[in-house]
């Protein structure tokens, strides 16, 4: 009896000991580690996934090297699926109580940067403000979202109707005196102000500098907000995207919506907040377009790219047409799904709708690109509808002693941006992606404790000293997007067949040709001991490009000479049983 | 050998030199125009089913870390209210002030910071937000 007493006090024992092992097990905390590939991917890429963000450090246009947070899901799509690279997944375990730290401190840093960069922004902004004072009392200023409403003195009954209800609630004149009180604010202003600001720092948040151009544009795009309601302006068709038909049931979301933007407008106009502009032009852009959704039973998206957005030519694209309609598809069954999703939790809030805008804009975006084979205009984040446009102060701001005030403007400028290229700056050997991501988490040892191993700045060299000193349960390998689709067609065709079919880029039906892979003509990654062989073809088929480029190079700029010089750049690792090329896609479904 | 001990030296660098440039010019995914896959990657940020929800929690997160790393600072209000306007813009949300989200994630903010309780009336860079709408304050401390 008392042997059975004792064994189930034993595993009741081993129970619990199980039970808070699992607690500590978080499965969303590890180093991720993602193979080469051509382009900008040649020695691979780290990053630390915490919850369900991945945090990372990349390198921008601009030349700052930035880090980055990207969802997981994301961040499998991107590299795993459209960049085919392989990816590994070391799975730490450190606990709840740690990982919320970290996430919090990954966070922390985001916003450091954030406000650098907004600070940065300002001080810019603040030179060409003043510089502007220079010549005339009452500068230009480019205040966002005022371009969505039509530059004229017609009227639109949708407008009408708001500013019906605006003056019922909150008096005849309020529009009027709004409009005087905030030239009398923007008149007052004073404006050498805060142009000596602290020096940025990556781990301390910065104060927001004191910008005087940001406020005369925050006063300013509410008076002008005022004015556009007073006038009862339009928006401009042209930003107007038709986008999918309404499904069923979204209709009365739409309605509900209106009216929410319909309090919003009215709060708006009695906030504080010093963005209250902006705010107000948004709204009042986002109720016109519901509004004609509702009387056109159609779903009709403001345009939420900027005029100046970056985009991809024709010339850049035109090969990549079939996967393009891929792409077009399913962001076209996404409007869709998305206003179901709504309808199904019925409920259509600012940020569901923001979505939509979202969505609806890429999509009348590529479509409009592939019909017309012109320019398709790119954007990596979600933003408001906010196309801008220049105005002048209706009032007039008297300064004394402007070239002081500029030169003084000037210097702070140029010493916040040294400071800023100092803190984000990229080195090949001593500030790359493992360095920068080694630096983030050990600055947080004393908060969680850890200690992550010394930074070496190869990925995968610092991928095995995470996987030998850190408490890893586990590495997971996600195959890249070829090696899974090839996988499938093994398990279902003659592999013989499929072998010969797909070991080629000329034959291969998964995988068409992209400029940004170099010239090849035979995959090396999924073989290895034919590697050098295959890799030698590869090179002869690089240089043979490259000879028959010059030829064509007055008509292609170049541009097949290029492919086939970095095709044989390429190949050479693959004499050596290195694999580094493994093609990419356009576009491939989510998994 | 194979190849000569010249040739490998020259393979030696190229590999290294190969493998080191990785994240030099790793995917600049803000704003690469260069190819048909830039187009692909502007897709992403906004398609899936889940982009709302995720939008949403982020907006919630990055407002608590923002008025966590505050605290007790003398940041003024309209500095304070630009802060929450300007990662609610990041997120494209306008209207941040009538969501109640926004203020249970100032007030688990004001808990991360180390403030008591009874601080949150006092903060100065609160009272105009909270000035003449109790449910405002009632919602701060709800989520502190």
């Amino acid at each position: 009896m008392k042997r059975v007493v004792f064994l189930i006090f034993f595993l009741f024992c081993a129970l619990g000991l199980w039970q808070v092992a699992l607690a500590n097990e978080d499965p969303s905390f590890g180093l991720i580690y993602v193979e080469a590939n051509t382009g900008g991917a040649s020695g691979g890429h780290l990053a630390v996934r915490v919850g369900p963000q991945v945090f990372h450090f990349q390198q921008h246009e601009d030349g700052f090297f930035r880090l980055e947070r990207t969802p997981w899901p994301k961040f499998l799509h991107i590299y795993n699926d459209i960049e085919n690279r392989p990816l590994y997944f070391a799975r730490t375990r450190i606990g709840k109580d740690k990982l919320e730290r970290l996430e919090g401190h990954f966070l922390r840093l985001l916003m450091v940067q954030q406000q650098n960069f907004d600070n940065l922004r300002r001080l810019e902004d603040d030179v060409s403000f003043l510089k502007g004072l220079l010549e005339k009392k009452a500068p230009n200023i480019f205040i966002e979202a005022l371009g969505l409403f039509e530059d004229t003195d017609r009227s639109c009954k949708e407008m009408a109707l708001l500013r019906h209800r605006v003056s019922a609630t909150l008096g005849k004149d309020f529009i009027r005196r709004q409009m005087q009180k905030v030239a009398e604010e923007a008149q007052g202003l004073k404006v050498f102000e805060g142009i000596r600001p602290d020096s940025p720092s990556d781990k301390r948040l910065a104060r927001p500098v004191s910008s005087v151009s940001e406020r005369e544009s925050e006063l300013l795009a509410m008076y002008m907000g005022l004015s556009v309601l007073k006038g009862a302006i339009p928006i401009r068709l042209d930003l107007l995207h038709d986008v999918a038909p309404l499904v069923p049931g979204f209709e009365p979301l739409l309605k509900r919506l209106s009216k929410r933007i319909e309090r919003s407008v009215l709060r708006l106009l009695e906030s504080k907040r010093p963005d209250r502009g902006l705010a107000l032009l948004v709204e009042m852009a986002r109720y016109q377009a519901i509004k004609k959704s509702l009387s056109s039973n159609r779903l009709l998206v403001l345009d939420v790219f900027d005029k100046d957005s970056p985009a991809v030519s024709f010339k850049h694209y035109e090969n990549d047409l079939d996967g393009l309609r891929l792409l077009l598809e399913r962001l076209g069954k996404d409007v869709i799904d998305a206003q179901r999703a709504a309808v199904l939790e019925s409920n259509l809030d600012e940020v569901r709708y923001s979505v939509l805008e979202n969505l609806g804009s890429r999509f009348f975006e590529l479509k409009n690109g592939l019909e017309k084979r012109c320019a398709i205009r790119i954007m990596d984040h979600q933003s408001i509808p906010r196309r801008g446009r220049t105005v002048q102060i209706p009032w007039s701001i008297d300064v004394s002693d402007k070239d002081k005030m500029v030169k003084a403007a000037k210097m702070a400028c140029k010493h916040y941006k040294k400071e800023m290229k100092r803190l984000y700056y990229y080195n090949l050997l001593t500030r790359n992606c493992v360095t920068r991501l080694v630096d983030a988490l050990n600055d947080c040892r004393a908060e969680t404790g850890l200690m992550f191993p010394h930074a070496v700045p190869v990925p995968f060299i610092y991928f095995h000293s995470w996987r030998t000193s850190m408490d890893v349960s586990k590495t997971v390998f996600y195959p890249g997007y070829r090696s899974r689709q090839l996988k499938k067609l093994y398990e279902c065709e003659y592999p013989l067949l499929v072998y010969l079919r797909e070991f080629n880029t000329i034959s291969s039906r998964l995988y068409r040709p992209h400029p940004s892979d170099t010239a090849f003509i035979l995959f090396t990654d999924d073989v290895l001991f034919v590697r050098p062989v295959y890799g030698l073809i590869n090179g002869l088929y690089g240089a043979t490009n490259m000879a028959l480029g010059l030829a064509t190079a007055p008509f292609d700029r170049g541009a097949r000479f290029f492919q086939g010089f970095w095709g044989l750049i390429y190949s050479m690792p693959e004499l050596f049983l290195s694999n580094i090329r493994k093609g990419s896609f356009v576009w491939t479904e989510s998994r | 050998m194979f190849f000569s001990l010249r040739a490998r030296y020259f393979m030696t660098l190229f590999l290294s030199a190969a493998l080191l440039s990785g994240c030099s010019i790793s995917h600049s995914v803000s704003s690469s125009s260069d190819s048909s896959r830039s187009i692909s990657r502007s897709s992403t940020s906004s398609s899936g089913p889940e982009v709302s929800d995720e939008t949403k929690k982020a907006y919630v997160k990055d407002v608590e870390t923002y008025v966590a790393a505050i605290g007790r600072s003398d940041i003024g209000p309209e500095e304070f209210m630009r802060g929450i306007g300007s990662i609610a813009k990041r997120h494209a949300i306008t209207d941040w002030e009538s969501y109640d989200f926004t203020y249970t994630a100032i007030g688990k903010g004001l808990k991360k910071a180390g403030l008591s309780k009874d601080e949150i009336d006092t903060l100065p860079y609160l009272k105009p937000l909270v000035a003449g709408d109790a449910k405002r304050l009632g919602l701060i401390k709800k989520g502190y």
